[in-house]
């Protein structure tokens, strides 16, 4: 999960972090102060998890919990309130503001990682939602014959499998027609499309066997248009931001050369040299986010992920990020959002070939934290980055400790 | 670890709560708590100074504030009698009643000239036997 700690005391903040950090699989963004935490939920990805102190500068924990709680978020976080207060009257303010727990201050290590476990288990949690339904399609197709309701809303969506294929698709609100479904190889006329459809409730054949029969399509043209028509369906149903799903196992009819594999329909990401390259910051005048300025990668390899676990326990960090220089794609991302023009700057720095003296590491001081960039050992052409809180760290430890992971 | 301390240390320092946060911060913890409490040691000078500077200028927010901060700090080191010393500086700045905020800012002080030797005792302790164990 990812995991926003809002404390502006940086001993209760370093001791808050260590907690949540000794559980594994977290990614871990410290904040000083309320308007911080609530732009965390404000990025591309919105943190699982705050861990909000009551008091703090710019907006309190209770207000960011009201704030967050009226963004329209895909998912909703788990808002975790630490406070010394802890009247009656205090815990019922925290709980209307829109937490869902409160923790007395000191915090017991014991009840805080309690607390993310309980997190950790809410519907949702520590998936996006395009994943929990590719996630969902992959469990069905496993289930071999059946369907897959899809529902958010009023929005319902059926995907219908047969021998672990899928057969057919459809969504409540789509306007789909028979001349939809075919119009990618064929016209028809409305009188045909009307005797098409009075066939099949007549006979009680199914859409597919009529087109064919009567010479409408061929079996090759239809494979075609329903591979279209199952595509465009799924894209639908991967764009629902919160849908709930359930797999219904019954047996259906079905065709080989009419139905498809899943990941038909699942793109891979394109070539690497498909891929735009990173703009340089002179090249757009208007601010940038990380998502902005680098292709994200969306589902990051394991060996990325884990290399980024390595690095957030280290002492000080706030973010470090994975980037192909020559690509603009971020291989992978965890912490705070990271300032794309100070990274491309650094980057930049390290991927200059024509350079006399190869340059190891990059290394930048602000008014606030330490930025360090090193070229990786094992993946020479992938650059890591982090960032470091100044108050936290020397840039001597910082450099030392993400030097080690880069060589590892 | 509690004979580690002496009597007068043991009312300002929580020792068996401090014994629940080593054990709550795993591995390293005891090296984590060592920096923790020289950041807290080495920092209250400043933090006491910036609090009576608040207070002569009657900025009683300010002294709330910094009060309520300073006691996070303390609660999480288990500093009992720093806690009950800030959360009188608080009452007393947010009643805007100077003398019991600068009474409160005494104790403060003087619980702290106390639990810094036992704070640093216990991380030493605590540290060392990390050492030895691995």
């Amino acid at each position: 999960m990812k995991v926003v700690i809002a404390e502006d005391n940086p001993i209760a903040q370093r001791l808050l972090a260590r907690t949540v950090a000794a559980v594994a699989g977290h990614d871990i963004i410290c904040v000083s102060d309320g308007v911080a935490a609530l732009a965390t939920c404000e990025a591309a990805v919105p943190p699982d998890v705050l861990v909000l102190d009551w008091e703090m500068p710019g907006l309190t924990g209770p207000e960011v919990c009201r704030r967050v709680r009226a963004l329209p978020l895909p998912i909703q976080p788990y808002l975790l309130l630490v406070t010394v207060r802890n009247s009656r009257k205090d815990v019922l303010a925290g709980l209307n503001a829109g937490a869902d727990d409160l923790l007395s201050k000191p915090i017991a290590p014991d009840l805080l990682v309690a607390r993310l476990r309980l997190a950790s288990r809410r519907p949702g949690q520590g998936t996006r939602p395009a994943e929990a339904i590719v996630q969902a399609l992959r469990e069905a197709k496993g289930e071999g014959d059946g369907e897959l309701l899809i529902r958010e809303r009023d929005v319902s969506g059926r995907v219908y499998f047969w021998r672990g294929k899928i057969g057919w698709a459809q969504v409540s609100n789509e306007s789909g027609s028979l001349v939809d479904l075919i119009s990618p190889v064929s016209q028809l006329d409305p009188e045909t499309v009307r005797a098409v459809i009075e066939e099949c409730q007549a006979s009680g054949a199914p859409l597919t066997d009529v087109l064919v029969q009567w010479g409408v399509l061929d079996r090759a043209q239809l494979r075609t248009c329903l591979r279209a028509w199952i595509q465009r369906k799924l894209e639908l149903l991967r764009g629902l931001s919160n849908a709930a799903t359930l797999f219904m196992p019954g047996t259906r009819e079905g065709a080989e050369d009419l139905s498809f594999e899943l990941d038909e329909f699942l793109a891979p990401d394109p070539p690497r040299s498909q891929r735009l390259s990173l703009p340089p910051p002179s090249a757009t005048s208007q601010p940038r986010s990380w998502s902005e300025a680098f292709v994200l990668t969306e589902v990051p390899h394991p060996e990325v992920t884990a290399l980024l676990d390595q690095c957030m326990p280290i002492s000080g960090i706030q973010a470090a990020a994975l980037v192909d220089p020559l690509t603009g794609i971020c291989l992978g991302h965890a912490g705070m959002d990271l300032n794309p023009d100070i990274a491309w700057a650094m980057i930049q720095n390290l991927s200059v070939v024509e350079r006399q003296e190869p340059t190891e590491s990059s290394l930048l001081s602000t008014a606030q934290h330490f930025h360090v960039a090193f070229g990786l050992q094992r993946a020479p052409r992938a650059i890591l980055y982090a960032v470091f809180d100044r108050g936290l760290t020397s840039l001597a430890s910082a450099w030392l400790e993400l030097r080690s992971k880069a060589l590892s | 670890m509690e004979e580690l301390l002496g009597l007068v240390a043991e009312e300002v320092v929580d020792v068996a709560a401090l014994d629940v946060l080593l054990r709550g911060l795993g591995e390293g913890g005891a090296a984590l708590l060592v920096e923790l409490v020289e950041q807290f040691v080495s920092e209250f000078p400043a933090t006491s100074a910036a609090l009576r500077e608040s207070l002569a200028a009657g900025a009683f927010e300010r002294v709330a504030a910094e009060a309520h901060r300073l006691r996070s700090s303390t609660g999480n080191l288990a500093v009992r009698a720093m806690s009950a010393a800030c959360q009188r500086v608080e009452q007393a700045a947010r009643a805007g009643d100077l003398a019991r905020a600068r009474d409160g800012l005494s104790a403060l002080e003087a619980a702290f000239a106390v639990a810094s030797g036992a704070l640093r005792s216990y991380a030493a302790s605590a540290h060392c036997r990390d050492c030895t164990e691995n």
